[in-house]
């Protein structure tokens, strides 16, 4: 009996894996730094600050006077950008003119927030879309496979608050099956109050996580040692598994970069709509009143967390991925 | 006066229903728009009827779940200047005087006061309030609330309003005294809204910048205590059970603030029953709203005008003749029921009928008899922009997509100004830079036009007037009028308001004649009630007074 040829297994090139992880992690840094700069001379030239903490009102000179001086407002960019990243370098945001006091007392709550709901849509896209792909790719070219492109189409053409207004009209004020709106008291309720919102975020992703894995998934079947594994008699689960799935990976796996920051994106939208608290809510309302440390600080929170998620995504395919490694 | 800069939420708000409450409600007045709406909306289903109450409660509740349009950026009174933190803090702190249910002034902290000269005001406070933490409240600290507005650093969002007050003293152990710079009986009126709040003076000296934060808190004396600001999520009041006043002890236990920036979601919330109640129901969604059968709006008096600001005297728009035909080229009727689904009236004046109070007969008879109705005339219109020579001359109209209504509403205007011949840029401005066109004149340079929905925090027509006195700062065209600065001169002079009443109708009549703002409708105000609760005023004084005590169990 032949071994099997199949699940290409490989020995991993350390040195060579860490020496390129250095690389790509000194050049995400050094698009840190220059999205920072961007960032901060963006807010600081979208407004005048004094607006927001007057609030439009009528302002007495001595009052504009004290707030510049009270807020470092009359310090050249420059200096106020260097005092600006040393303090996000330290662990200090800045101080929310909106709420009157430091970003990192009301950021957090809504950091975990939107963590929370790009993971629940994210394992909504990814669960539903690869089902969806490994079906359509098992059935190539039969009924349930036009279904499942023609299925794919339509998630791509929804928008998140089309999605969202259809989900809460049906589920949540027709059949009154599934809440509309916060989060829930904590736990199985919070899930509970994330179905919706998860299900309207992950729509487009689920087309994109399905489209894709279809044609991975297509494409390993044809492969040769597909075929030399199904000849030798492999179950059909371990054939998906460790055949088919595993040589799809370094295809599948840099979706989860493009994921996160599609998630994110769409985040903002769906939170409004679900009246969740989140840094897309706070987002919204930082930028219509301008209130710039808020703006800044969520700006660098997602450039960051993309730039980390592409990152890792980029290092997991390549560890994935048998050509760029030496096969054993 | 104040303003509001997240149009947004305003004008969706203050549409509402028709559902007449029991017969405990006293009908104050009832409007049935005419004009069939854009969808085809019959008058009938557009009608709705101003309410000063909804029925008693029958008995106390746990609590119950209330929408705000914005998590409130602080519960600091100085910097309580719109809706959302105003709507929290008017259960949490007290204020000298009250605004009552037909938004006249009424006693509140202070039990009586007197106006020995023109600049002097003189409170008696009473003597059995505590606030929060069990404290007894005394002279020193109304007298540090109140002096916190005119404080530079602190940046009082009331600051502008009060700057005529030139003290604020101790007169007694429970007295104090207020001296302006001039005589102006206005700061005795904003002393019920949120001016008149007083909080421990301690508190303030020991919290210092976190007081008002969700890390500070307040500790004020009214009716419910905060008991948690989940920052991003929600604010949950709990009732004070050594609360001064009998009358207004809370049915309910808790209430919880839930933050609802998307009207749909409100809708969707308040249907689901997830939520129990708001303010400021979306004009669009009310039919389906009262249809549910998930409660009711009600609908009470308002203060707020939806307006057109003439920003530039110097253009096509200088003539008063050019500005009476624009408002009369404009389809007013049509945009009520196109903008607010048939949920709003059209006014020829700034300072509603909800205002006047205190005004006596002559007065309102002058305020509202003598002045100009801008009847829809568009051929009139033209045909007076012409003979005033300025067809073919250009003005740019600002707008913003704040809200469903701001589009249709600054297209109407658009499409009446081409009617008589002017040539219309429709300039579109992100929301947070429209909030800016008020802050400065630098920020609304080249704009002939822009929309406000301008709400009044006094129940005294001359809290409108007072804005377009020469040279004062919501004067944003320069409009001047020396017989109307006179006039309001004259007002503020006075300290009984009847007496006011009489030279503000003069005032009204002027501005009702020049236009330096095109008054376009007013909208009532709104609240959703859950089946299950009841007992609130729909009327706009929920701003500064404790309504959420007074919501209690239905029968």
């Amino acid at each position: 009996m032949k071994a099997t040829p199949a699940a290409p297994r490989t020995t991993l090139p350390w040195r060579s894996v860490a020496a390129g992880l250095a690389r790509t992690t000194t050049g995400v840094l050094l698009t840190l730094l220059l999205a920072s700069f961007v960032i901060f001379a963006a807010t600081y030239a979208a407004g005048d600050p004094l607006v927001v903490l007057l609030a439009g009102r009528e302002p007495a000179p001595d009052a504009i006077a004290a707030l510049t001086k009270q807020y470092g407002l009359d310090q050249p960019l420059p200096i106020q950008y260097l005092s600006w990243l040393s303090g996000v370098l330290s662990g200090d945001l800045g101080f929310s003119l909106q709420y009157r006091t430091s970003v990192s007392v009301v950021l957090p709550a809504r950091i975990a927030t939107t963590a929370l709901l790009v993971a629940c849509g994210g394992i909504v896209a990814i669960v539903i879309g690869l089902a969806l792909g490994a079906v359509a790719a098992t059935n190539r070219g039969a009924a349930v496979d036009g279904v499942a492109l023609v299925t794919f189409s339509l998630l791509v053409g929804i928008p998140p608050f089309v999605s969202s207004a259809v989900l809460v009209s049906i589920f949540a004020v027709q059949l009154n099956w599934l809440p509309s709106f916060g989060m829930g008291d904590g736990g199985w309720d919070t899930l509970w109050h994330l179905i919706l919102p998860a299900t309207a975020l992950a729509g487009t992703f689920i087309a994109l996580v399905g489209r894709i894995s279809r044609a991975a998934l297509i494409r390993e079947r044809a492969r040769e040692y597909a075929h030399a594994a199904v000849a030798r008699g492999v179950t059909p689960s371990r054939l998906f598994f460790s055949y088919y799935l595993r040589g799809a990976l370094p295809t599948l796996l840099p979706l989860l970069g493009l994921l996160v920051a599609g998630m994110l994106a769409a985040s903002t939208v769906v939170e409004q709509a679900f009246g969740l608290p989140g840094m897309g809510t706070m987002l919204v309302s930082a930028v219509s009143v301008g209130d710039v440390a808020v703006v800044q600080a969520i700006a660098l929170i997602m450039i960051t967390t993309i730039l980390v998620a592409n990152l890792l995504a980029g290092v997991a395919a390549n560890l994935a991925d048998p050509k760029r490694r030496g096969r054993r | 006066m104040q303003r509001s800069t997240a149009p947004t939420e305003r004008t969706s708000s203050r549409v509402l229903a028709a559902t007449a409450a029991a017969g405990a409600l006293v009908l104050l007045s009832a409007c049935s728009p005419t004009t069939d709406t854009s969808e085809g909306e019959t008058a009938a289903e557009s009608a709705f009827e101003i309410v000063t109450d909804t029925p008693d409660p029958v008995g106390d509740i746990d609590g119950f779940t209330w929408s705000l349009l914005a998590e409130p950026s602080s519960l600091a009174y100085t910097y309580a200047y719109d809706y959302s933190p105003n709507t929290v803090l008017s259960n949490v702190c007290d204020t000298l005087l009250r605004w009552g249910n037909d938004l006249t002034i009424e006693p509140g902290l202070a039990t009586s006061w007197t106006n020995p000269t023109p600049t002097t005001w003189v409170y008696q406070l009473r003597e059995d309030v505590v606030f929060h933490d069990g404290t007894p409240m005394t002279a020193d600290d109304a007298v540090a609330s109140i002096s916190r507005h005119l404080d530079p650093e602190v940046g009082s969002f009331w600051g502008g309003l009060m700057s005529s007050v030139a003290s604020v003293e101790k007169t007694g152990e429970y007295e104090i005294t207020i001296t302006t710079t001039a005589p102006n009986a206005l700061i005795h009126e904003y002393l019920a809204a949120t001016p008149g709040t007083v909080e421990s003076a301690a508190t303030l000296e020991e919290l210092g910048s976190t007081y008002g934060t969700p890390e500070g808190g307040v500790n004020c004396s009214g009716p419910f205590a905060v008991g948690e600001w989940n920052v991003g999520d929600s604010i949950v009041l709990e009732r004070f059970d050594d609360y001064w006043d009998e009358d207004l002890r809370a049915y309910a236990e808790e209430v919880t603030f839930v933050f609802q920036a998307d009207s749909a979601s409100r809708s969707s919330a308040w249907q689901t029953g997830e939520v129990d109640g708001g303010w400021q129901v979306p004009s669009d969604a009310i039919a389906n709203l009262n249809a549910s059968g998930a409660g009711a709006v009600h609908f009470g008096e308002s203060t707020a005008v939806t307006s057109e600001i003439v920003n530039n005297l110097d253009g096509p728009l200088g003539s008063p003749e050019v500005r009476q035909a624009l408002l009369m080229a404009i389809d007013r009727e049509g945009l009520v029921s196109a903008a607010e689904y048939g949920y709003a009236e059209v006014v020829d004046v700034l300072a509603p009928n909800s205002v006047w109070g205190e005004a006596s007969e002559d007065a309102l008879s002058v305020a509202f008899d003598d002045i100009n109705h801008y009847e829809y005339d568009p051929k009139t219109a033209a045909d007076m922009a012409e003979t005033a020579g300025v067809v073919g001359e250009s003005i740019v109209i600002a707008t913003s997509n704040v809200s469903s209504a701001t589009s249709t509403m600054s297209q109407a205007v658009a499409d009446a100004a081409e009617t008589i011949g002017l040539e219309v840029e429709l300039r579109t401005i992100a929301p947070a830079e429209y909030a800016q066109i008020f802050s400065s004149p630098e920020n609304r340079e080249g704009i002939d036009l822009f929309f406000t929905f301008w709400y009044l925090s006094a129940g005294d027509p001359m809290s409108m007037y007072i804005a377009l006195q020469t040279g004062m700062f919501p004067n944003y065209g320069g409009w001047s009028n020396d017989e109307f600065d006179g006039l309001v001169t004259e007002a503020l002079a006075t300290s009984d308001p009847t007496d006011r009443s009489m030279i503000s109708a003069q005032a009204q009549v002027i501005v009702n004649e020049e236009l330096p703002w095109l008054p376009l409708y007013q909208t009532p105000n709104s609240v959703w009630l859950a089946e299950g609760i009841t007992g609130v005023s729909p009327a706009m004084n929920y701003l500064y007074y404790p309504w959420a005590a007074t919501i209690g169990a239905a029968g």
